[in-house]
């Protein structure tokens, strides 16, 4: 939808109509002026830092709590930029990939213990291409390749390749990636029967790194 | 269509593997003239591509604020306000508007230094006038060297003979523009007369400081001369210019050796919004369905199982900023039409709408249809397979392998009364907010404004028939303390602007707008009522468009009578008939092309040419001139009308999502040549975002 505001008193006509009213789909004036000077002054990144801590989510995630979740698996994360955790509970699964979702609407897409998307966070990770490191896992680690993609400010889709480098060491895997100016290293802690129950994984240069606990269903 | 399909995927490969564009390796800092270079004198390094930057500095009694857009990678213009003191006398200043351009002959390479050639105030009165041909080399990431030769006002100092004259003694000397009414491109100046050399050093301590020193070939010969503003003592200037924030950049200057100036820049790009991808929230994730379902058709013999499902599908698009319009469901197929308000990059409404469908829907609708409408009128039908959506929702090509599989195509008759949401017609909607009406470039007061409130309020009364009106009420504000007189010589359609901005309780707009699909790749509308502030009666457009094509056709008939001034319900004498054929060219990479030929409201005859680069999260930057019979001195000042055009996304300032985009016209001058209708929802932006589907497509799993 376009609106033309060309109002001949040569110049420029900025109508910030906003929202009282019952039109749901006008912007909120209140918003609206706090987003105007916070556009300006900072760009945004994430929510705010304040909330429960992991220990008191993991405090909260009681028999009932998995229950009245009809015992759909559970994630504790943290974004270590912002310090913010947040519990995740799974919603769908495709193949091996399940999407988990926060109450205030931020999923985050794990396959097999890795992440592969994100959505919500802002600068997401939009797809993430990991099958050579799910290899690597099998035959015992070794040199690996990881595109992840992003949308650029346009809204436009771009790949970021890195070359990684699996270490598999017991019960721990690192993952040490670099390529096109970034570098980082994933880690990963497995279980007896080798599924991956904790982890620490690079999002993006925006957000930096996520720890993620999976509680599993039980 | 093979065309199209080519030109489609070419595009496509563009959209997809392009790196974002990434700002210069190499330092730039901005100039008092607001484009990249030094203080005054200019550099040869260009802004990063899509960047355009606000400047305002003071310097001993001239004021520039200048507005520089890095169209191409190579070519930028810059559009500048500026005030110079007792120009007139004592207390009577110029205000003048320039327009500059520049162009970058060459990149700048690891032997090669950066070579620009650039023009300054080409048109009207040209007190800033100058050509210059510019290099400009990096010592090292942080330290550039510039070194140039200037014309004109770049000539006035320690200037000799132009070596120009080798070519034609005319170069030789520069002559007086003869700039009429102004506002004409003054060529005959161009490289001619004295020139000289200036040159400077930027060294860049931090990523925050920059020193500049510069040797200026301006001699400010009216300045110091004329004016006495300032006295020359040098020609050496010294600065320092301060980053404070991403967009916010701090200047001071030590100028000619006696005096201070100082300015800031805002520099912005549409391509680094601050929200990559945007602020939406999490999508619903695709339900994949168990094989064993899909083939399970009971639920056809339950026509309440349907019923809950568009009722389910109807609060889950709600919730996500979409309102359903209309759904059909069958055995293996689903229709839905749907209402985008909140998602710029389009794509991205129909990607949310099928992951949506998908987790509602028996598991028997395997072929999804999704149609975007605008006040009734459907858009586009996206075609996509559900089993396609499940597959491709977290591979790394899956945006990519999705589109190959989509079918888009017009959906001129695709919706059948009967399974419209009986819920959207009669419907009544209303809003309260504050507006802000600015008037600048007026000589004795460049910044008015008015600020009040309008009540905004729309009535759906039937499937593309929409009541709508707005009332503003003027809180305080200058704008009516304008005095322009301006005499024309044409009908008085435009020039008596300011009268109506006196008045203080206005209904900006009351209509009774239709819009409608007459036929295939057809689009129609009909508005009647109070169109606008000085116009009302009756306008009418159609559109002919194909959803593969990047060109549209489209002409428009209006009849409106001049509105009182007091924007109530009366009118003055002056009625006219105005119409065009327009045709419209979406070019590669998001440059846009629109002409315009027709009536204008002063009943002239002429064409308007449009030229604007698009982006995909709804920026739009561009400028237009109009060409009509009216001879340049009849038409009066400026000559012809010319302006700028910006189009914002809301969701920009407002950090909310929005769907809508904000569009503002820059005019330098106001006449009344070649004055068009400002009818509100012309048909080509509504619909084009829709078919260029391509083009947002990266956010459709988003």
């Amino acid at each position: 939808m376009m609106t033309s505001w060309k109002y001949g008193v040569a110049g420029l006509v900025l109508s910030l109509a906003a929202a009282c009213g019952n039109d749901p789909n006008q912007p909120d004036i209140i918003s609206g002026v706090r987003g105007a000077f916070s556009a300006l002054i900072t760009p945004r990144l994430g929510a705010e830092s304040q909330g429960p801590t992991v220990v008191q989510i993991r405090k909260s995630v009681t028999p009932e709590f998995r229950a009245a979740n009809l015992n759909r698996p559970v994630l504790i994360v943290e974004l270590e930029k912002s310090s913010q955790a947040a519990l995740l509970v799974g919603v769908a699964v495709n193949d091996r990939v399940i999407t988990y979702l926060t109450l205030d609407d931020v999923s985050l897409a794990i396959a097999d213990g890795v992440l592969i998307a994100t959505r919500g966070l802002g600068f997401d990770l939009m797809a993430a291409d990991v099958s050579d490191f799910e290899r690597a896992l099998v035959s015992g680690g070794g040199p690996t390749k990881r595109v992840h993609r992003y949308l650029d400010g346009e809204g436009k889709l771009f790949n970021r390749t890195f070359a990684c480098d699996v270490a598999i060491e017991g019960r721990t895997i690192t993952e040490t990636c670099e390529g096109e100016g970034q570098a980082f290293t994933n880690t990963y802690a497995t279980n007896a029967i080798d599924w991956i129950i904790s982890s620490r994984q690079w999002i993006g240069p925006e957000h930096g790194y996520i720890r993620i606990e999976d509680l599993g269903i039980e | 269509m093979k065309f199209s399909a080519t030109v489609r995927k070419v595009l496509f490969g563009l959209a997809v593997t392009c790196l974002p564009a990434t700002n210069h390796a190499q330092s730039y800092s901005f100039s008092n003239y607001g484009e990249p270079g030094l203080i005054d004198m200019p550099s040869a390094q260009p802004a990063s591509d899509a960047e355009f930057a606000l400047t305002v500095t003071q310097f001993a009694g001239a004021m520039r604020t200048t507005l520089m857009f890095q169209a191409f990678p190579r070519l930028s213009g810059s559009f500048r306000y500026g005030r110079m003191d007792d120009y007139f006398g004592e207390d009577n200043p110029l205000w003048d508007r320039s327009f500059d351009l520049r162009y970058q002959l060459l990149d700048e390479g690891e032997i090669l230094p950066a070579v620009a050639i650039g023009l300054r105030d080409i048109v009207g009165t040209g007190i800033y006038s100058s050509e210059y041909l510019v290099a400009t080399k990096h010592l090292s990431p942080g330290i550039s060297v510039t070194a140039g030769i200037g014309w004109g006002r770049l000539g006035s100092f320690n200037g000799f003979s132009n070596p120009l004259g080798g070519i034609s003694d005319k170069f030789l000397t520069r002559p007086t523009r003869d700039y009429g009414v102004g506002g004409e491109l003054e060529a005959a100046q161009w490289f001619r007369g004295d020139a000289a050399f200036f040159g400077g050093i930027a060294w860049a301590v931090t990523d925050r400081l920059t020193f500049k020193a510069e040797y200026s070939s301006d001699a400010y010969a009216h300045e110091t001369g004329r004016l006495d503003l300032f006295e020359h003592r040098s020609p050496f200037n010294f600065g320092v210019t301060y980053k404070a924030h991403e967009r916010v950049i701090l200047h001071a200057y030590a100028m000619h050796g006696s005096e201070f100036g100082f300015g800031v820049t805002l520099p912005a790009s549409p391509l680094r919004p601050g929200d990559n991808g945007g602020v939406e929230t999490a999508p619903t994730p695709v339900a994949v369905r168990r094989p064993a379902t899909i083939g399970d058709l009971s639920w056809t013999k339950t026509p309440t199982a349907t019923l809950a499902a568009k009722e389910t599908v109807r609060t889950q698009l709600e919730k996500q900023g979409l309102e359903m319009e209309a759904l059909r469901v069958e055995s293996t197929r689903a229709t839905l039409h749907i209402r985008n308000f909140r998602y710029v990059a389009r794509a991205e409404a129909i990607g949310r709408a099928a992951r949506i469908l998908s987790s509602v829907l028996p598991a028997s609708v395997e072929t999804f249809v999704i149609v975007p409408v605008h006040q009734g009128m459907p858009l586009a039908a996206v075609t996509l397979k559900r089993s396609d959506l499940e597959r491709f929702e977290y591979k790394i090509d899956g945006a990519e392998q999705i589109y190959r599989r989509t079918e888009i195509s017009d959906a001129a008759f695709s919706l059948d009364p009967i399974d419209r949401d009986p819920n959207l017609y009669p419907r009544f909607r209303w809003s309260i907010g504050p507006y802000f009406l600015g008037s600048i470039f007026d000589p004795d007061n460049p910044l008015r404004f008015d600020v009040g409130a309008a009540l905004n309020v729309q009535y759906d009364i039937a499937p593309g028939l929409v009541l709508s009106g707005t009332l503003r009420q003027k809180a305080f504000g200058n704008v009516d303390q304008a005095d322009i007189d301006s005499p024309s010589a044409l009908p008085r359609v435009r020039s008596d602007a300011f009268q109506y901005g006196k008045a203080t309780t206005a209904l900006s707009d009351l209509t009774l707008t239709y819009n409608f699909r007459p036929a295939q790749n057809v689009y129609g509308r009909l508005t009647f009522g109070y169109l606008e502030m000085m116009y009302a009666g009756i306008s009418s457009e159609l559109l002919w468009k194909r959803v593969d094509s990047p060109f549209a056709l489209g002409v428009e008939l209006n009849y409106v009578k001049q509105r009182e001034f007091d924007q109530g319900l009366g009118f003055r004498d002056y009625e006219v008939a105005t119409g065009h054929v327009s045709a419209y060219y979406e070019f590669a990479n998001g440059y846009r092309g629109q002409l315009d030929m027709g009536r204008y409201l002063a009943g002239d005859w002429g064409g308007t040419m449009t030229f604007a680069r698009t982006f995909a999260n709804g920026w739009e930057i561009g400028a237009y001139a109009t060409f009509t019979d009216v001879p340049f001195d009849q038409f009066g000042e400026g000559s012809f009308d010319k302006g700028i055009i910006v189009s914002i996304p809301l969701g920009y300032a407002s950090r909310e999502p929005r769907g809508e985009t904000r569009r503002a016209v820059l005019q330098p001058i106001l006449r009344d040549g070649g004055a068009r209708l400002s009818v509100q929802d012309r048909l080509y932006d509504v619909v084009e975002s829709y078919h260029d589907l391509n083009n947002t497509w990266g956010e459709f799993w988003r």
